[in-house]
């Protein structure tokens, strides 16, 4: 969903799903290569790209990597994922999924490719770094400044979803000097005869949410709210005027749910909210000490991962300075005019430069404006 | 689909070295707590600069002669093969001895500050897995790892130094007088901060896995340059902080420098998260504890038959027995109780309120 932008969605026909492609990138050089997967099923699986801009070395490796699967039948394009995917050992999406036609294409003019499988709404596009699982298609609607904080706030609420919980078992066991004593001691207070650890209360209220979440989520519309208002207001206030969890920590435990779900992706999403448990294990266990653990092995891990040839956290690392005009926060369109240095190389430019806009010359000319 | 060779920009060569360097230096600031220096320690830092870069130079020059090759290979070619293999097993221990002290350093730092529970040997080997699964991983991805956690490295840094500006709690007075003791002591303050430069000796294993390796030499020159104006930084606001004579006493003065910031009424104590961040660096800086695994097990694989460089495989086995020598060497490098600095006991603070409470609704049991 997005605030701005077109309404539209793939559907289940991979030509209808072409044609919805075609229709904003009109060009000849769109090009639509049909594979055939699938011993029974036969599924067409077409790699879509513009000819000229998605770099060949990517598109060899992608078609040798189609080309290799033997099985008797593709229905989603999560199979077609596990098949091609640089990595299988790893918790975080390493192709972006999306219905949208206009992510597509966008993605298609930054030089990457999209492959769609006959038969499911749900496209491929690679290669995906993991900027792209922090941006929404509102970000590049809405005006910069506000596409920027909202997207800094996501990477805000992805670390919050990561470390929030582990963060907050750590400080209250291990270094309770780095809190104000006030919140120390109110803290402390709110824990006055709870039953359970610290560890078991925020495991287990997070596990708690996850179950709510899946409960929620297969459920019809019409009954999906009562299942949080039960599981979320009743039980909840519930638990703690039984004393059996303590305040603060349902805070945490909320707050930590609530940010995950400032992650718009959700193969993203939940890569983030599992990772919570185990940094909330290591914080629990070593303190601090146990999340900088975890994060710097986070941080080799991510640093390790490729999606097809190009490296995960591209334009972090490595950091290339002409790419972060569209990572945390973007420029206006009118100051994007490079395609990401890494994938779009073959026609690195995407529009002349210069094209800001100004009220012109007027009648009071030499004061701003571009044009002479 | 990995490239064939890999490779690291001189910008993360830079990043590597920086960090190696400051990450030590800043840490146990030599200057200030080996000799005699106390208020000129900062003349001290600065004169280390040079002296340093005299070694630098003598280590890069012949390596950006032999730009893809490594201290291993080139040796071999100059010395003879035998004479180049013994010649080269003394950088590959230096480089053990180097990481362990770095880890060692790093793990005493968290033990006598914030956990003083925990068992030595478990905080290294945090490290030390850390940086071996980094290592695992290969050189690109240390570059990759030190691309992002620089920026927090250097943030730090500033942080520490910025924040005691408005508090006004320094005494320039604390800097003078000026050279009243002659020469000599200076000298000797730059003496070890100097010697420490053989942290730089990776420049022989990385050079060749530059982009562009004859720049090598002058990258790894701005990085001591950056990493000395660091060093001169926090002596100065360390002497300037603590006076010269308190720095002078403690095991880590930046950190106890640190730990007398309060930034507001309710921020106060915030040198947990600098040694953490410090924790970051030394990840990275300390391509020794792991970093150098990469390099010393390609070298071992150099070592063993250059012909054929292509059994990664083996090499984790080789990585890994290094990695155990690494915990050994470094629980061995000091006896423990090393780390019971009367002036590091962080619990008894001054006027913090938090240390009027028992110490054990606080240390022991938490409060959570």
């Amino acid at each position: 969903m997005s605030v701005r932008g077109p309404r539209e969605g793939f559907v289940e026909s991979v030509i209808t799903n072409i044609s919805l492609i075609r229709r904003r990138i009109r060009v000849p050089h769109l090009w639509v290569e049909n594979h055939e997967i699938g011993k029974l099923t036969r599924t067409t699986v077409s790699i879509v790209y513009i000819k000229g801009l998605a770099t060949e070395r990517v598109l060899g490796e992608l078609r040798e990597r189609i080309d290799r699967i033997k099985i008797d039948g593709i229905l989603e394009s999560g199979q077609l994922e596990d098949f091609i995917e640089d990595t299988p050992y790893t918790l975080f999406p390493l192709l972006l999924r999306t219905e949208r036609p206009d992510v597509v294409c966008g993605s298609l003019l930054e030089g990457r490719v999209a492959v769609l499988i006959n038969g499911t709404p749900h496209a491929l596009i690679l290669p995906a770094e993991l900027t792209m699982f922090l941006q929404a298609p509102d970000d590049y609607y809405e005006k910069v400044p506000i596409g920027s904080f909202i997207r800094i706030l996501r990477w805000a609420s992805a670390l919050l979803a990561i470390m929030l919980p582990a963060f907050y078992v750590a400080v209250t066991n291990f270094h309770p000097e780095l809190i104000p004593v006030d919140l120390a001691l109110r803290i402390s207070g709110t824990r006055e005869g709870a039953p359970f650890p610290l560890i078991v209360e925020v495991l287990g209220l997070g596990l708690l949410f996850e179950i709510l979440r899946e409960a929620g989520l297969r459920l019809p519309a019409a009954i999906g709210p009562a299942i949080s208002i039960v599981g979320g207001l009743v039980v909840g206030e519930a638990a703690i005027r039984a004393g059996l969890v303590s305040p603060a920590v349902v805070i945490v435990v909320a707050l930590t749910a609530i940010a995950g779900f400032g992650i718009p992706v959700f193969s993203a999403a939940i890569a983030f909210r599992l990772l919570q448990f185990t940094y909330t294990l290591l914080g629990a266990a070593f303190g601090l000490l146990g999340v900088q653990f975890a994060l710097l092995l986070t941080v080799v891990h991510l640093c390790s991962l490729r999606s097809f040839g190009v490296p995960y956290l591209t334009p972090l690392a490595p950091f290339i300075v002409r790419d972060i005009k569209d990572h945390m926060i973007r420029n206006w369109w009118w100051g994007l005019d490079t395609r990401p240095k890494l994938i779009g190389y073959r026609e690195p430019k995407r529009q002349p430069p210069g094209q800001m806009p100004s009220p012109g010359p007027g009648e009071k000319s030499g004061e701003g404006g571009e044009e002479k | 689909m990995n490239p064939p060779k890999e490779r690291i920009a001189n910008r993360q060569l830079f990043y590597f070295l920086f960090m190696m360097r400051t990450i030590i230096v800043m840490g146990t600031l030599p200057v200030l707590t080996a000799a005699d220096a106390l208020q000129d320690a900062w003349i001290s830092s600065i004169l280390s600069f040079f002296t340093a870069a005299i070694l630098v130079v003598m280590i890069g020059a012949l390596s950006i002669r032999f730009p893809d090759l490594t201290v291993v290979q080139y040796s071999q070619k100059l010395l003879g093969a035998w004479g180049g293999r013994i010649f080269s097993l003394l950088f590959i221990l230096n480089y053990l001895h180097i990481a362990s002290t770095d880890v060692r350093v790093y793990a005493e730092a968290i033990i006598t500050g914030f956990l003083p529970n925990t068992p030595l040997i478990f905080i290294i080997s945090v490290m030390v897995v850390v940086a071996g699964l980094a290592a695992h991983a290969g050189v690109e991805v240390i570059g990759r790892a030190a691309d992002l956690l620089f920026p927090f490295f250097v943030l730090m840094i500033v942080l520490a130094l910025i924040f005691p500006l408005p508090g006004g709690r320094f005494l320039l007075a604390n800097l003078e007088p000026i050279m009243s003791r002659g020469v000599a002591p200076v000298l000797r303050g730059a003496l070890v901060p100097t010697l420490i430069i053989a942290q730089y000796l990776s420049l022989l294993m990385l050079t060749p896995t530059t982009t562009q390796p004859v720049k090598a030499l002058k990258t790894a020159l701005y990085a001591l340059a950056a990493s000395s104006l660091v060093l001169t930084l926090v002596a100065g606001s360390v002497i300037v902080m603590l006076g010269p004579d308190r720095g002078s006493r403690s095991t880590f003065p930046f950190f106890a420098m640190v730990r007398t910031l309060q930034i507001s009424e309710c921020v106060e104590r915030v040198e947990i998260l600098t040694v953490f961040s410090w924790g970051f660096g030394l990840f990275i800086g300390c391509l020794p504890a792991g970093g150098h695994l990469g390099p010393v097990s390609g070298s071992r694989a150099q070592y063993l038959s250059p012909a054929d460089r292509a059994h990664h495989g083996d090499l984790c086995g080789a990585r890994y027995a290094v990695l155990s020598g690494h915990v050994a060497n470094s629980d061995l490098l000091q006896p423990s109780g090393y780390s019971t600095h009367p002036d590091l006991c962080y619990r008894r603070s001054h006027g913090n309120p938090v240390a009027g409470l028992p110490v054990s609704t606080f240390a022991g049991e938490g409060i959570g």
